[in-house]
């Protein structure tokens, strides 16, 4: 079997998020050593300086804040074949896209006080830096060809990609919860021991770490397609949490993704 | 029929001879088999690429007792991407064949209609390659084959040979020429039913298309007079196993890869999400 | 046939009749781990494991003879260095044939076991994988004197009690075991092992039916297995019902993975390393949202509440017309299992309703 492209070019980019994902993948040294026998990496800033005209995959990390951010990446979805949405920011918004739920003044107020919202909103330099609207997922701003979710990504997920776009395939991620994860991997249902979790809802194909080392998910990796977030809820509420904590937990992650009528107590 | 290999989910690599693009998205192999597969017309056969996954494709060349595969497969989902770019000495794995067919003994001094649309003529060919080379065993033989333009028609050149053998009608149409040059007719697969020179006591229907072809098809075959137990339909299912074990393709007490994918209507009508 | 052999065994001598048995085979039973869950265990060794005959074991024997994940065969890439062409081949990859024992499997489980028999060793293909472990097993069940909350298989005529299927039934008589001979490889067992066991006389014989007897009385779940078959035969199941089910399914697939008798699978490829990688197979649930559908999209199902519909009416309608009987066997596991409530108590009652309140109404 041949490949059509010999050594594709491919290349890293972030946006707003804390650059983890290109850590997590940088951190496997094992799978990048591999990697790079297949592909030629041109730009990864985290790794090296170079940067090339055009790329036959470029996973982009982090959320579109400003629309500076947004031309860019709509530059760089002209200059690359297929374009990977890499980790939870870029997927969905992650943590961000809960400063949606508020005006910008508001949540710099929250964050900053009163007297810095004064000061920015009369001072031109600073603008750029919170004055957008939204906090929007690459979707949101350009077509994305495939996604890995995840606060950070799954190695194995990112290699699974890489390889069956190699190979001239598509990659393939099962849109089940995190639940299926626990019942493969044998891990004993939080429920059981009192805790709650949103794993039902939840993207799966972590292998459900969360769990395994001892925690809950809390849904980094976005909302399942069909996820059942009514019956969720009600479980919750069965399970004694109230319709305020429930939003909270919902929107940690979920914020993106989840409507005002998912979660419409928390103001 | 035994399977090709001895232990059926194992695949057995084989040896592409010819492979050739049919249209933009479809292209077909011959493959050359260690040994003849025996199979029947409207069987399939579970093809494989390593680390990639397994897919059902009908077989679309007739039975016989030859070591030659012939296969079409359209770009759909991650194996039959890859399946595009394999070539002339690639090799692909093989397992099966599964599923019932037809049997040839039903058709024996029958009128027989095909009505494919789109890829449905690929499965119908293994049928109609062993009628069209017996010619005094069956009755007459009109094919209605359908696709969306001409740049995607399969089998052209085929059918125009068909046409040609002695009691054989063959009505190639597209739904819109897309200002292509095209010496058959526009309209849709239902559209020549209506005026067939047809004995409704005589003959008998196979068709193979998608599902929303069915139900069309199948009020107007039911206007010419034609009984549910004269209809075949082919049904394509999600198959993982081709045992009837997996669970994938089951359509009520039936699989679709041990009992099917060729059914009479009558058999299959009353279940709820067989035609859907 | 052969006649069914009744004999007693002492309750102190099960321990020393499997550490015979140990010598020449595997040993599995269901043993109370660390966190208070009581699972079939592989034993290594009798002394230092306490065999849980007490609870009910949380999983079946499913994974014994149908792992999660199994696998069906290896493919090797074989690379040409000279010209870079490829070579790939598959090659079957069987499991070991271990003769074991599995002691201790309640009625429900040993029920499930024939029905997966007759799935992969009955219908159409033999299944090796599965074949191969099932070979060489023995079966020491036991029979439920006292069933557990959740039970019904009463209703669904897979216990308390068994008739045959298993090598040895074990019923509990207070200080000794009635022991009934099954399948010819009990017999021998007992013939083999004969200073164990003695013969049974009138008195064991009575309490042993007296046991079951009550054993019946004690079913705390009234379920209407046959009726709920009856009414999905005559399509007297409203679709409301299975709207509200899929409304509180959370596509776990929990149901599905728990139930001894699911047995729908996925095949996938599991890359190794350069030369080569796995076929395996792992266990699906036709709950799945994903499960029909096609590689072109096309879903024939219904995902809304077609996939529900489909699970139940597997268990009661379709296994009812291919194989005479409901697959369910009533061990109650799915009722533990599902926070949504979707399960075969809840559905039986609920359709049972259904059919009282719509024959009143056509009255």
């Amino acid at each position: 079997m041949k490949n059509v492209l010999l050594r594709p070019r491919i290349s890293f980019f972030d946006m707003a998020g804390c650059e983890g994902c290109q850590l997590a993948i940088l951190d496997c040294e094992d799978i990048f050593l591999e990697l790079v026998d297949l592909v030629e990496i041109v730009e990864f800033r985290e790794a090296m300086s170079e940067t090339a005209p055009r790329f036959d995959i470029a996973f982009v990390e982090g959320s579109i804040h400003r629309e500076i951010d947004a031309d860019r990446l709509r530059d760089i979805r002209a200059r690359s074949r297929w374009l990977v949405a890499l980790g939870g920011c870029a997927c969905h918004g992650n943590v961000q896209a809960r400063a949606n739920g508020w005006s910008p003044a508001e949540n710099l107020q929250r964050v900053h006080g009163l007297d810095t919202v004064h000061r920015v909103q009369t001072d031109n330099r600073y603008w750029p830096l919170w004055a957008h609207t939204r906090v929007r997922a690459l979707h949101e701003v350009v077509k994305v060809d495939y996604l890995l979710r995840g606060c950070p990504v799954d190695r194995d997920e990112f290699l699974h990609l890489v390889k069956r776009l190699l190979a001239g395939s598509r990659p393939g991620f099962a849109a089940q919860p995190v639940c299926v994860e626990c019942r493969r991997h044998g891990h004993e249902c939080v429920f059981l021991h009192g805790e709650t979790c949103l794993g039902q809802v939840t993207w799966g194909g972590c292998g459900a770490v969360c769990i395994a080392g001892g925690y809950r998910c809390d849904g980094c990796r976005g909302l399942l397609p069909n996820a059942n977030l009514a019956s969720h809820r009600q479980l919750l509420r069965e399970r004694g949490l109230d319709p305020k904590t429930i939003d909270q937990r919902y929107r940690l992650f979920l914020s993106g993704e989840i409507t005002a009528q998912d979660a419409p107590d928390e103001q | 029929m035994k399977p090709i290999n001895p232990h059926v989910l194992t695949p057995t690599m084989v040896r592409i001879k010819e492979a050739a693009d049919m249209t933009g998205h479809e292209r077909f192999f011959r493959l050359r088999l260690p040994r003849p597969l025996g199979h029947r017309p409207g069987q399939f056969v579970m093809v494989s690429v390593p680390g990639i996954g397994e897919a059902p494709i009908s077989i679309c060349c007739g039975p016989g007792d030859h070591d030659r595969l012939e296969l079409l497969v359209r770009s759909a989902g991650s194996l039959t991407m890859v399946l595009q770019r394999l070539e002339t000495g690639d090799q692909m794995g093989i397992r099966g064949p599964f599923g019932t067919g037809f049997d040839l003994a039903d058709f024996e001094g029958r009128d027989v209609l095909f009505v494919a649309g789109g890829l449905g003529l690929a499965p119908l060919r293994s049928l109609i390659e062993p009628l069209i080379l017996d010619r005094q065993r069956f009755g007459r033989i009109t094919i209605i084959s359908g696709c969306r333009t001409p740049a995607e028609e399969l089998f052209g050149r085929e059918m125009r040979t068909w046409a040609r053998a002695p009691g054989i009608r063959v009505i190639r149409l597209v739904n819109d020429t897309a200002h292509l040059p095209w010496d058959g007719e526009v309209g849709l697969v239902t559209a020549p039913i209506a005026g067939l020179d047809m004995d409704p006591a005589a003959t008998l229907a196979v068709l193979c298309g998608p599902p929303v072809m069915y139900k069309f098809v199948i009020m107007e075959l039911a206007a010419r007079g034609l009984a549910h137990d004269r209809i075949f339909i082919d049904l394509e299912r999600r198959m993982r196993c081709g045992i009837g074990k997996c669970g994938h393709c089951q359509i009520n007490h039936l699989t679709c890869c041990q009992d099917g994918p060729v059914f009479r209507l009558s058999s299959v009508e009353s279940l709820p999400e067989a035609l859907a | 046939m052969m006649m069914n052999k009744n004999l007693v065994m002492n309750k102190d001598y099960l321990v020393p009749l499997l550490r015979k048995l140990a010598k020449t085979h595997r040993l599995v039973a269901p043993v109370r781990n660390e966190y208070g869950d009581t699972l079939f265990t592989i034993i290594t060794d009798l002394d230092r494991t306490e065999i849980d005959l007490d609870h009910q074991p949380q999983a079946s024997l499913k994974p014994y003879f149908f792992p999660q994940t199994d696998t069906l065969c290896r493919y090797v890439i074989d690379c040409d260095p000279a010209t870079g062409a490829m070579d790939y081949s598959f090659h079957v990859q069987l499991p070991q044939n271990r003769p074991t024992v599995y002691v201790g499997v309640r009625s429900c489980d040993m029920f499930a076991v024939m029905y997966t028999d007759m799935v992969f060793l009955h219908e159409h293909e033999r299944d090796v994988y599965y074949k191969q472990r099932r070979d060489n097993a023995i079966f020491i069940t036991i029979a439920c004197n006292t069933p557990f909350d959740n039970c019904f298989c009463n209703a669904t005529r897979s216990g308390p009690f068994l008739e045959s299927g298993f090598d040895l039934q074990l019923t509990d008589l207070g200080d000794r075991w009635f022991v009934e001979t099954g399948r010819a490889r009990g017999a021998g067992l007992t013939e083999d092992w004969a200073c164990f066991f003695r013969p049974a006389d009138e008195a064991d014989k009575r309490a042993q039916f007296q046991a079951e007897l009550e054993a019946r009385g004690r079913f705390k779940q009234l379920v209407h297995v046959d009726l709920a078959s009856k009414l999905l035969a005559e399509d007297k199941v409203p679709e409301s019902i299975f709207r509200d089910l899929s409304s509180r399914c959370q596509d776990c697939g929990g149901c599905a993975f728990i139930c001894p008798t699911c047995t729908c699978f996925n095949i996938t490829d599991q890359p190794r390393d350069e030369a080569g990688g796995e076929r395996v197979r792992s266990w699906d649930a036709c709950t799945f949202s994903g499960f029909t559908a096609m590689a072109g999209g096309h879903n024939s199902v219904d995902v809304e509440t077609g996939r529900i519909r489909r699970r139940f009416l597997h268990k009661l309608q379709y296994d009812v017309d291919r194989h005479g009987r409901p697959s369910c066997v009533g061990c109650g596991r799915c009722v533990g299992m599902c926070f949504g409530g979707v399960d075969m108590i809840r559905f039986i009652s609920m359709i049972s309703e259904a059919g009282e309140n719509g024959a009143e109404a056509g009255e």
